[in-house]
């Protein structure tokens, strides 16, 4: 039985520079994207007075849902109490910061005045959910860095408990406030639906814990660390289980939609008119990014391999994308119902399905700000000790934790 | 507090820095041309104004625009009116050229505005708009008088309440 | 509006330059009976609701509404339809069972309870005192979820740096805008732009007025032959009515 000891990574490697580097020229590829889509304009970008919200928000929303899950691991130590995951609560806490910071940088450039962010600061709508979602990103960040403080610092381990605890429970309200922004619109048939809140946070669990398990191997594999197949095979068996998660509310959402004919509408356009959106739902988000996930990480023999644990996570995350493509440009492809029942039709794309082709400047975006979320973790496990210098199967979750 | 804590962060840092650049550049500075206005005298007295023009636009704007209020004391709209600068062609110039009135100053104290992102630069022209370019003095245009006044050697009757009503509204063509 | 000083508008000014002194009386100088002007230092009144009545049945194959608004407001289409900005559009609405046909315009509805103020992070967007719908775009980020919860897709982000505005209408890039309901000729007492040109072309299938005022000619249209409003069933008590929806 060893005793856990956090570590720095050394960082010295040619390739540990290379991914600084890559990181790098990705944030800085976003930068310039910002830059001439705010110096120009909007309309060098696909985003029009139809799609409103384009591949920027299908980014920031994809990597906000995902910082709330990431925080997961460290709850389920911290709130359920389950040693085993104790190791691993710091990188966890450490991702979800990072990931919503990634997030947040993405939407506030695609602002149409990211100059004006000290006004987002300084006039409050309160009840406008955008309003409590700026309060409850920033206070994510201070309660997950306060946890992070009481787990890393031994004098105040005692607290620990609390933080993580507060941390949870504040991951649970955001995330509710990340899906109500669909939840709470009224006007387009696919949002208005309570169920968005809940589907949101599973969501949050299946990509947040996807990406964890990515970072993880990355970071054992990329220092000649030992992780053991014990902790990667609960993991792996708990993101089987988010998956079906996502798929169940995925399935109520759909279905109480096709019960009432007033929906028939938006459902028949998402599951059944060929579209991009059809592709996407069924090829990419249900059929890639559920099912063969599901095989993959729940098959006898294929479960166990390391390569399609992580083959199932990143498809993960590809069918995440492609879920929040569905509901946020999908959603206002549709047109609005101007006069239920009737068909409309104008010069400014009344009743029509709106067309969207993402430009290389909004993928640029959300690449960078998914890069900054990374080029953060990989600069701080060089800093702070956030990684178990071991996590292999000898390793007892019973015996006490040292920070050193 | 915090606001006016980063306010008094920002006056001293500004503070030094001139001093610095006194010390630095001394004698090499040049002082700013600020264009001549097209009025006699401006709303406000020239050094109110030169400190605290963007604290009578910034009350000013929130009046108009959330309470509809639309008196011209104060106005964006008659200080571009009133301070618009030919170009040697004869045109008015926008903010983007450094001789426009706004942008001489601000330009020169490396001061950003946003204001002309949206509010157009430069008058409308004569037959757009009815107050364009007026000459009625601002002491009249501007403000209700309560008494006779005398400026530079002028007499400004008082205006009746109506009548100042309708110049505060239309403004008054120069011809 | 609890004072009703009638006050002289722009039409009459530019007409009798500066003879100022003798308009305190002067009858018939009003381009229309319907509205009164407030006093430039007053502010907006929440005694007033201002709102409009449109006849479908008199709405003929014009854009007559649609083009003084474009020229009102220099809307000019930068040739990307997707992105250029409309304020007022005329939509063709088709009955799918009876095949009826018929057209209207269509901008900003002027809700009592607009889903876009409700949902603005910063308070820019904003419904002024006599029922406005405005955008403040002082404060405004640019974030676009009023664009995604209004229900009649009133509102458009301008994607492009624009020049020369007109000094009664700022608007400019990275801010949502919408119909003012011409605020500004509102309030020096005249009718917004579109329903003055629909009445000079003489079809007349547009009133403006102050919906509060039970004897004002639109209230009276109102309560005798009513007017409905699009998507009622949300709610939203819209200034904007419709006759023959």
């Amino acid at each position: 039985m060893k005793k856990l000891y956090y570590r720095q990574i050394e960082g010295r490697s040619n390739g540990y520079y290379a991914l600084l580097a890559g990181l790098g020229l990705l944030i800085l590829l976003g930068l310039l994207a910002t830059l001439h889509m705010e110096h120009e304009g909007h309309y060098v970008t696909g985003m029009t007075n139809q799609i409103v919200w384009g591949m920027p928000h299908v980014f920031a929303v994809f990597l906000i849902v995902a910082a709330s899950g990431a925080l997961n691991v460290a709850s389920i130590a911290s709130v359920f109490n389950k040693k085993a995951y104790k190791p691993l609560a710091p990188l966890s806490a450490l991702l979800a910061i990072a990931l919503l910071v990634g997030g947040l940088v993405v939407l506030v450039l695609d602002l149409g005045h990211p100059d004006r962010l000290i006004t987002a600061m300084t006039h409050f709508n309160m009840k406008s959910i955008f309003t409590w979602n700026i309060l409850l990103y920033t206070g994510f960040i201070a309660i997950v860095a306060i946890y992070l403080w009481t787990m890393m610092d031994r004098t105040v381990n005692k607290y620990t408990r609390y933080a993580g605890f507060s941390a949870f429970i504040w991951r649970l309200i955001l995330t509710t406030g990340t899906g109500s922004i669909f939840g709470w619109l009224v006007a387009r048939q696919a949002y208005d639906a309570a169920i968005m809140a809940p589907m949101f946070i599973v969501m949050s669990f299946s990509f947040g814990l996807a990406i964890f398990i990515l970072v993880l191997m990355a970071s054992y594999i990329g220092t000649g660390r030992e992780l053991g197949n014990v902790i990667l095979f609960r993991l792996k068996n708990l993101l089987g289980v988010f998956i079906a998660g996502v798929l169940y509310f995925v399935m109520v959402y759909h279905f109480t939609n096709l019960y009432a004919t007033e929906h028939h509408g938006i459902e028949s356009f998402i599951l059944t008119s060929g579209s991009i959106y059809t592709v996407l739902f069924w090829g990419v988000q249900i059929l890639l990014g559920s099912i063969i996930p599901l095989i993959l990480l729940y098959h006898p023999a294929l479960g166990k391999s390391w390569k399609v644990i992580a083959t199932a996570s990143v498809l993960v995350i590809i069918g995440g994308l492609a879920q929040l493509y569905v509901i946020i440009i999908g959603g206002q492809a549709y047109p609005l119902v101007l006069f239920p029942g009737m068909e409309v039709s104008s010069s400014f794309y009344d009743g029509v399905v709106n067309s969207y082709s993402p430009s290389i400047y909004e993928i640029a975006l959300g690449i960078g700000g998914a890069s900054f979320a990374i080029l953060i973790v990989a600069l701080a496990i060089k800093i702070l000790n956030f990684l178990p210098h071991t996590l292999d199967d000898s390793i007892d979750p019973h015996v006490n934790v040292t920070s050193s | 507090m915090i606001l006016s804590f980063t306010k008094s962060l920002l006056t001293i840092m500004t503070v030094a820095w001139l001093c610095f650049c006194h010390i630095a550049f001394a004698g090499s500075i040049n002082r700013v041309e600020i264009p001549k206005a097209e009025g006699d005298q401006c709303v406000e007295p020239t050094d109110d104004m030169r400190r605290n023009h963007m604290e009578y636009l910034l009350h000013k704007r929130d009046r108009t625009l959330r309470e509809g209020v639309r008196t011209k004391t104060h106005s964006l709209k008659e200080c571009i009116n009133c301070h618009a600068v030919k170009g040697s062609n004869g045109e008015f110039l926008h903010v983007t050229d450094e001789r426009h009135f706004c942008a001489a100053c601000h330009n020169y104290a490396a001061v950003k505005i946003d204001c002309f992102q949206c509010h157009a630069d430069r008058p409308e022209q004569k037959e757009q708009a009815a107050n364009f370019q007026h000459r009625l003095s601002p002491q009249s245009h501007h403000k209700q008088l309560l008494q006779d006044t005398v400026l530079d050697n002028k007499k400004i009757p008082v205006l009746s309440p109506e009548v100042l009503d309708i110049v505060t509204t239309e403004g008054v063509k120069n011809d | 509006m609890t004072e009703k000083t009638q006050l002289p508008r722009r039409g009459f000014l530019t007409r009798t330059g500066a003879a100022v002194a003798s308009l305190t009386i002067a009858p018939g100088i009003f381009l229309s009976q319907v509205v009164q002007a407030k006093k430039p230092e007053e502010p907006a009144s929440d005694e007033v609701r201002w709102g409009l009545l449109i006849d479908t049945s008199k709405c003929v194959d014009c854009s007559d509404c649609v083009d003084a608004c474009n020229t009102e407001y220099g809307l000019r289409g930068h040739n990307r339809p997707e992105t250029d900005a409309q304020w007022i559009r005329k939509v063709e609405v088709k009955d799918k069972l009876t095949g009826h046909v018929q057209a209207l315009p269509l901008m900003c509805q002027h809700c009592e309870s607009p889903p876009c103020v409700d949902v603005c992070p910063t308070g820019a967007s904003m419904k002024r005192k006599d029922g406005i719908v405005l955008v403040d775009k002082h404060i405004c980020i640019g974030c676009r979820y009023c664009m995604m919860a209004c229900p009649y897709k009133a509102r458009s982000f301008i994607h492009e740096t624009l020049t020369d505005q007109k000094s009664y209408a700022p608007r400019g890039k990275g801010t949502v805008e919408s119909c003012t309901m011409c605020a500004h000729r509102v309030d020096a007492g005249e009718n917004p732009a579109c329903v003055d040109a629909c009445t000079q072309s003489g079809h007349k299938s547009m009133f403006f007025g102050d919906l509060k005022d039970p004897s004002s000619p639109i209230s009276k249209e109102l309560t005798r032959r009513g007017g409905k409003q699009i998507r009622a069933d949300l709610g939203l008590n819209t200034g904007v009515r419709y006759r023959g929806i």
